[in-house]
């Protein structure tokens, strides 16, 4: 069969395909979908992105920072970490305090819209020396300076970006193969054995990436009369598990969830559908 | 007007038919041949060409929905036209759908079928049946119509990423089906 005779096929359908496609109008999108789409944020805010609110329902809300202000750099966003969460600092392997001599290259500077609070970006030198393959630095963890006050800011998610690679994002991290990471935690299970590493790499690289509207469509397409939208948002956001890795270097990925009932990760806006699920 | 009252004008031979079958439906007609053939002349012609094959058709068809009967006409004489034309150029949202569609096929191209076009349409029709009516419809705008993306996005309010992840997912169940019935 050639695609010519498929065509000719496709031209011979029924006159009511044809007629159905030519009526449909528009559908306005109903204040429900519309409050599915914002839960679909929200989730992705809370468990996830971890920049705006704190979580209380999700089972992965301690990785969750407050952040005291949001900036871009270099085409990303970073959260400033409230220096007074030590927990959450522990949690990242990041120290209490901020001296001076943990301040590497002076990266740049900003204002907040009002012109009132200005601010000093430099990287973090216990991690400028970590470089990927490629050369590539660690972004994720950079130092905020505010009137001689220190903080660390967190990579959060690449400001236009439909989709990313895993392999984009964990490069931010330092980590560029598997060989590269300590120890992977799913949850209360953790990985520390290299085959157990290297599976689990292997199967989050291979995943197939995708933005948020695609994914959107993904649960659009397991919606029945039984489960709406809103019920498998809320099933995904009842059984999501948090992927925290570590590299040999000490350097803690952060925001990425897991949804066990469809087989996909979140990280940084992106999704990613798995081959293999991540928890055998 | 209603589709009733225009098949009935055919009917009795009113030249009235014409122009409200033109009225009604040109628009999208004319856009179905210009997206296969890119040349708004050639999709002139063929508008003209397939109203005088809908008054020569009707009686002794009396088609359901008169409009969906007509774009019917249209979408093949705009396909014959083109595959006279095709060796010019490629660059048309046919070339696009036509290419994707390939790819149901692709793999066999070293297994030579005589297929019956009929059954074949069967199949594809079953596979339309086995749809959502929001996919179905997609499915025919984009390859029936040979609508892009944008258009399809505008008549359905789902983003062209959405729309381009279902076709994806169409063309391999599509795929799947036509294997099953042994039609590759």
């Amino acid at each position: 069969m050639d695609t010519n005779k498929l065509m000719d096929a496709i031209g011979n359908i029924d006159e009511r395909f044809i007629s159905s496609a030519l009526n449909r109008k528009p559908k306005k999108k109903s204040k429900r979908f519309i409050a599915a789409n914002f839960l679909i944020l929200f989730v992705g805010v809370c468990l996830n992105m971890t920049t705006l609110f704190r979580c209380g329902s999700a089972g992965v809300q301690d990785d969750n920072v407050s952040p005291l202000n949001v900036i871009e750099h270099n085409g990303a966003y970073y959260e400033q970490v409230d220096m007074n969460d030590t927990a959450f600092l522990d949690k990242y392997n990041l120290p209490h305090e901020i001296s001076s001599d943990m301040t590497g290259a002076w990266l740049g500077s900003g204002t907040d819209p009002n012109g009132i609070r200005s601010w000093n970006l430099y990287s973090y030198d216990p991690y400028s020396k970590i470089k990927t393959k490629d050369g590539r630095s660690v972004r994720s963890v950079y130092i905020n300076e505010e009137d001689g006050i220190y903080s660390f800011v967190l990579f959060c998610n690449y400001t236009m970006s439909d989709h990313t690679e895993f392999t984009e994002l964990s490069a931010v991290y330092g980590i560029d193969e598997w060989q590269d990471i300590a120890e992977i935690t799913i949850g209360d299970k953790n990985y520390t054995d290299e085959k157990d590493i290297k599976r689990l790499y292997e199967n989050f690289v291979s995943s197939y990436a995708m933005g948020g509207d695609d994914f959107d469509a993904v649960i659009t397409d397991i919606v029945t009369d039984e489960f709406t939208h809103m019920d498998i948002l809320n099933e995904l956001a009842a059984t999501a598990e948090n992927i925290r890795m570590i590299s040999k270097d000490g350097v803690v990925t952060s925001q990425m969830t897991y949804y066990p009932t469809i087989n996909y990760i979140e990280w940084a806006l992106s999704y990613f559908r798995l081959n293999d699920p991540a928890i055998p | 007007m209603q589709d009733k009252k225009i098949v009935e004008l055919f009917f009795i031979r009113s030249e009235e038919a014409i122009s409200a079958v033109k009225e009604k439906y040109g628009n999208t007609a004319l856009r179905v041949a210009n997206n296969i053939l890119r040349d708004p002349s050639d999709a002139e012609e063929c508008l003209n060409d397939s109203l005088l094959a809908m008054w020569d058709s009707v009686p002794p068809n009396r088609p359901e929905s008169p409009g969906a009967y007509f774009v019917k006409i249209i979408r093949n004489k705009a396909i014959s036209m083109y595959r006279r034309n095709h060796a010019k150029k490629r660059n048309s949202e046919f070339d696009i759908s036509f290419d994707e569609l390939s790819e149901c096929i692709s793999d066999t191209n070293d297994v030579e079928k005589t297929i019956d076009s009929k059954l074949l349409t069967k199949y594809i029709e079953e596979f339309l049946d086995s749809l959502s009516a929001e996919n179905a419809d997609i499915f025919v705008m984009r390859y029936f119509m040979s609508f892009s993306l944008k258009e399809i996005s505008s008549r359905t309010n789902l983003t062209e990423k959405n729309i381009s992840v279902r076709l994806f997912r169409m063309r391999n169940s599509l795929r799947e089906h036509l294997k099953k019935g042994g039609m590759m």
